[in-house]
């Protein structure tokens, strides 16, 4: 059953802080370069930059490091995440840290010292064994917790569980202890070139020789005593013969040439792995992960590309070190330089940008509802990065268009529209507002689809909500239709229909929600700015015109109008009745239904009377100035 | 000034908090708890408890409920051990917790369907709690009733209401997505109109977030979509005192300093958790408008969104949406 690997394990908890820790130090480590390129320090700046991602790559390990530590240890990601430290701090000797010639000791035996950790079994032993520290060298581990130590590099430890054998059973213990306390120690000696380490070493291993052959090894419970000695001569079927002990091929190649060639560097290490007889005595027991570390012995960086994104089953590991390598100048793939080329596409994106779109697309994938919109937000940073042809913003436009706006609220919407306008996805972003304000629209939501309205400006779509809001207002009288735009006036500019509505809100506040006190002065200014309204042209929408006289109706009696203000309304009703006229012999849709009252017969006798008293006004007006003149 | 004395803790949780608060009868009252709300499709609320004599920041979480009906909108402490909060599903929640047994307990849950709740208050006596949606409803909760008392103002705002504060016993004031904060009477559940309607000309952009003055309860402060910081005195109609930094990153939240209303903090979308000084040169009695305002960004290495903070005593807490929860410690005011 060959299923797609599900990514869900990203949403697992110990993954969300390894993942947003990772995320955090990749930004960081992008961001000083970023800003260490735009100064002008050219001579430390390589220094500086393989620094800075030795530093990255540090971190990354450590993180790792500080999961396990704090997760349980009946957890299911424990195994996984041991294997994946395991492999980051090998791939970090080899390909970060080692040079052509520099020595890998150091480096090599604390990965085999903290993989393969012997405290627990050295607790264990004290701790069973503390109220009689003379049974101690009976304990059956004490032997195996010895040699390991000695086999890791651990002196210390060796020569301190040593101390508990019994001396006068056995006087080479002495001797032994005299041994280790004398090794040269590749770390203390730095000073030495290695020229002249070297000499030390072989002198104090001649002295091992000597021990070996001529001492009296009596007292030897189990022939312990012999076999470090043996160890310290570098004796290699002694070594093969510890094969239980030591588990696996590289830990006894380790620790082989620790003691044969403790000055070995990668090409030692290569010369000893063909030549040698470690890798043939685990040969029926090999798996991938032996592979795997064979590879990274033999300095192929390719094993990272393919087989340990399949070990791990994600390109966690594999994009954030390939990351690292192409930073540092350091990424050589086999596959690239056999090739050559000629075999090459011309737009094929750089490996290390493949590995970092699929991690990414992989942290997409377990985010499978927008609700993990942080999640999400991870991934865009990584696929930023991915610069070759856009790619990158091209996959954050694709996702992010594919979120579905219907189903989640405004605030979520409004985070949604920030990330889009952030990534300069501007289109999407003005999308996205259309989609919200269709929606507040037909929930009836009028409020919210202004304001996204006025977030994208969207003109058209303006004008057809302040209609909706102004039919709305003409059958319910509701004034919080109106007040809608109150806090938006300076920001409508752009859709003269949601002038208009804004324009009659004050209207309306002027005309009939004036203070008793305030009343007649507000009255005129209302009628002052309706009838400017009116002969601003298209300003009023024609199925409101009407509703709009007949408003002026009912206010012709409170006398505010003046002469020049009643003809310019008689002029509008002429120029309405020919476009009424006009409209009956071709019809325009949307123009052609108007807001009516009730029925037909209240509306005739409402005309009836508007023409009644407006001409009364005027005949009034008439005679009054001409009794005046 | 403030001073940052010890350094900034971070810890790494494992979910995304929408909302940190400490648990206390006020923001005076120094307190070692504080309670986490979920953010995104996780539904919990976790109470943790950190140890102040310890120098590294080391909290513990003691209890955690993992029912709720959506992420978590709001929370307001009632006391040490009684809290409310508010879910992305239309629900308000009522919780108690025993510290030393480590128990969360769910006393009360009101709900309205369909419907996302953005903020809430209670009044002083605890006696009623307010909260408001999305759909626009505003709605009243009597606390101290024996039925569960739920009814709503009868009017419904076309815009989401974002979130509510009580000014006075029964003063309320809310802001909505059109930029306005709107005063109401809630004693009447006919109103039909708002007592008052305060907005800024030419800022319309969503109130996102309210605080008022600890010590004087008509100044209020509230941060919108586009980064500004508008300071409302409600008895005048005057137009607000802005603050704004120079950029327009959404704020997420915004709290006055726990002792004196001449400081408020802020956090916003790209990280930085704001704090806002208006020098008090021995004047007594004058507004923001009359100093000048040093601000600092008490953040400045975080650079992703901060969800929320919360300010005890001399201590705030803050969330940000990389999983982060960081602790800052400053010099008291006097």
């Amino acid at each position: 059953m060959d299923e797609t690997p599900s990514f869900k394990i990203f949403t697992d908890p110990s993954w969300r802080r390894i993942i947003s820790q990772s995320r955090e130090v990749f930004n960081d480590l992008h961001q000083n370069l970023e800003t260490n390129s735009q100064t002008e320090i050219i001579k430390t700046e390589t220094v500086n930059l393989s620094d800075q991602c030795l530093d990255a790559n540090q971190k990354y390990i450590d993180i790792i490091d500080n999961e396990l530590h704090i997760i349980s240890a009946d957890n299911e990601n424990r195994e996984k995440l041991q294997v994946m430290l395991q492999v980051w701090k090998l791939c970090q000797i080899i390909f970060i840290k080692s040079s052509p010639s520099g020595t890998l000791l150091t480096d090599l035996q604390e990965w085999y010292q903290t993989t393969n950790n012997i405290d627990p079994m050295v607790q264990a032993i004290f701790s069973s064994n503390s109220e009689n520290t003379e049974k101690l060298h009976l304990d059956d581990k004490y032997w195996i917790c010895i040699l390991l130590a000695v086999a890791q590099g651990r002196i210390d430890t060796g020569r301190h569980l040593l101390s508990f054998y019994p001396i006068d059973k056995a006087p080479v213990v002495r001797t032994i202890n005299e041994l280790l306390h004398t090794m040269p120690n590749l770390s203390t000696h730095s000073h030495l070139s290695l020229f002249e380490f070297k000499a030390k070493w072989e002198y104090w291993q001649k002295k091992c020789v000597q021990v070996l052959t001529s001492e009296n090894f009596e007292g030897d419970d189990n022939g312990g005593m012999q076999t470090i000695c043996k160890l310290l001569c570098a004796d290699e079927s002694t070594f093969l013969s510890l094969k239980l002990m030591f588990n696996n091929w590289y830990y006894m190649l380790i620790s082989y040439m620790s003691y044969a060639n403790p000055t070995f560097n990668i090409s030692d290490l290569h010369m000893s792995i063909e030549s040698g007889p470690f890798m043939k005595e685990f040969e029926n027991e090999l798996d991938e992960f032996d592979a795997i570390i064979l590879k990274i012995f033999e300095f192929d960086v390719d094993v990272i590309v393919n087989e340990c994104v399949k070990l791990f089953s994600n390109n966690f590991f594999s994009a954030h070190f390939l990351n690292i390598l192409h930073l540092t100048g350091k990424l050589q793939l086999k596959s690239e330089i056999d090739f050559g080329s000629a075999f090459r596409e011309e737009n094929r994106l750089p490996i290390q940008e493949q590995h970092l779109i699929e991690y990414s697309l992989q942290l997409l994938s377990a985010a499978w509802s927008p609700s993990l919109l942080s999640l999400n937000q991870t991934a865009f940073d990584y696929l930023l990065k991915c610069q070759m042809d856009e790619t990158g913003i091209e996959l954050i436009e694709t996702y992010l268009e594919r979120i579905p706006l219907t189903e989640i609220s405004q605030s979520e919407a409004n985070k949604v529209f920030y990330i889009a306008f952030q990534y300069g996805l501007h289109d999407l972003a003005f999308s996205i507002g259309r989609v919200m304000q269709m929606r507040a629209l037909k929930g009836r939501q009028y409020g919210d689809a202004l304001t996204w309205n006025a977030k994208i400006k969207d003109c058209s779509f303006g004008n057809i909500l302040a209609d909706k809001i102004m039919e709305e207002f003409f059958q319910s009288n509701d004034l919080k239709l109106l007040d809608l735009t109150e806090s938006l006036v300076k920001e409508i500019i752009y859709s003269d229909r949601l002038i208009f509505l804004n324009k009659y809100r004050e209207f309306y506040r002027l005309a009939y929600l004036s203070s008793k006190s305030e009343r007649t002065e507000n009255l005129k200014q209302a009628i002052d700015l309706l009838v400017h309204l009116l002969q601003v042209p298209n300003l009023i929408p024609f199925k409101f015109k009407k509703l709009v006289f007949f408003q002026l109706h009912d206010l012709i009696d409170q006398n505010v109008f003046n002469e020049d203000q009643l003809f310019n309304v008689l002029k509008s009703i002429q120029l309405y009745e020919n476009r009424r006229r006009f409209l009956a012999i071709r019809p325009i849709s949307g123009e052609v239904h108007e807001c009516s009252l009730e029925d037909e017969n209240s509306e005739e006798n409402k005309w009836k009377s508007l023409f009644e008293k407006l001409s009364g006004k005027i005949a009034e007006n008439f005679v009054q100035n001409k009794i005046e003149f | 000034m403030f001073d940052n004395l010890n350094k900034t803790e971070k810890i790494y949780l494992n979910f995304n908090a929408s909302k940190v608060r400490w648990l206390s009868e006020s923001k005076i009252t120094p307190s070692d708890y504080f309670c986490l709300g979920s953010a995104e499709n996780f539904k919990s609320v976790s109470i943790w408890k950190q140890n102040s004599t310890l120098d590294d920041f080391e909290p513990v979480i003691l209890s955690e409920y993992q029912n709720l009906d959506g992420y978590v909108t709001e929370i307001k402490s009632k006391s040490l051990e009684e809290f409310f909060l508010s879910t992305s599903n239309g629900s308000v929640y009522h919780f108690k917790c025993y510290h030393d047994e480590q128990r969360l307990i769910e006393l009360n849950k009101w709900s309205k369907a369909n419907d996302v709740v953005n903020g809430f208050d209670f009044n002083n006596d605890g006696e009623e709690l307010c909260f408001v949606t999305e759909n626009g409803t505003i709605n009243f909760i009597r606390l101290r009733s024996q039925i569960n008392n739920l009814n709503d103002l009868d009017y419904n705002e076309l815009c989401s209401l974002n979130s509510v504060l009580y000014l006075k016993h029964f003063e309320i004031a809310v802001s909505d997505s059109l930029g306005r904060i709107k005063i109401w009477d809630s004693r009447s559940r006919e109103n039909k109109k708002s007592c008052l309607s305060l907005f800024m000309e030419g800022e319309s952009s969503s109130i996102t977030c309210m605080a008022n003055d600890p010590n004087k309860k008509h100044i209020i402060a509230c941060g919108n979509l586009n980064g500004i910081i508008a300071i409302y005195d409600v008895r005048s109609n005057k137009r607000p005192f802005t603050l704004t930094h120079n950029h327009s990153e959404p704020i997420t939240e915004i709290g006055f300093h726990p002792f004196s209303g001449d400081s408020l903090f802020s956090s916003s979308f790209n990280g930085g958790l704001w704090s806002w000084n208006s020098s008090n040169r021995g004047e007594l009695k004058s507004g923001w408008e009359d100093r000048t305002v040093n601000f600092k960004n008490y953040l400045d290495s975080n650079r992703y969104t901060l969800n929320s903070f919360d300010l005890n005593n001399d201590k705030i807490l803050a969330v940000n949406n990389n999983l982060c929860l960081y602790k800052l410690k400053y010099q008291n005011l006097f």
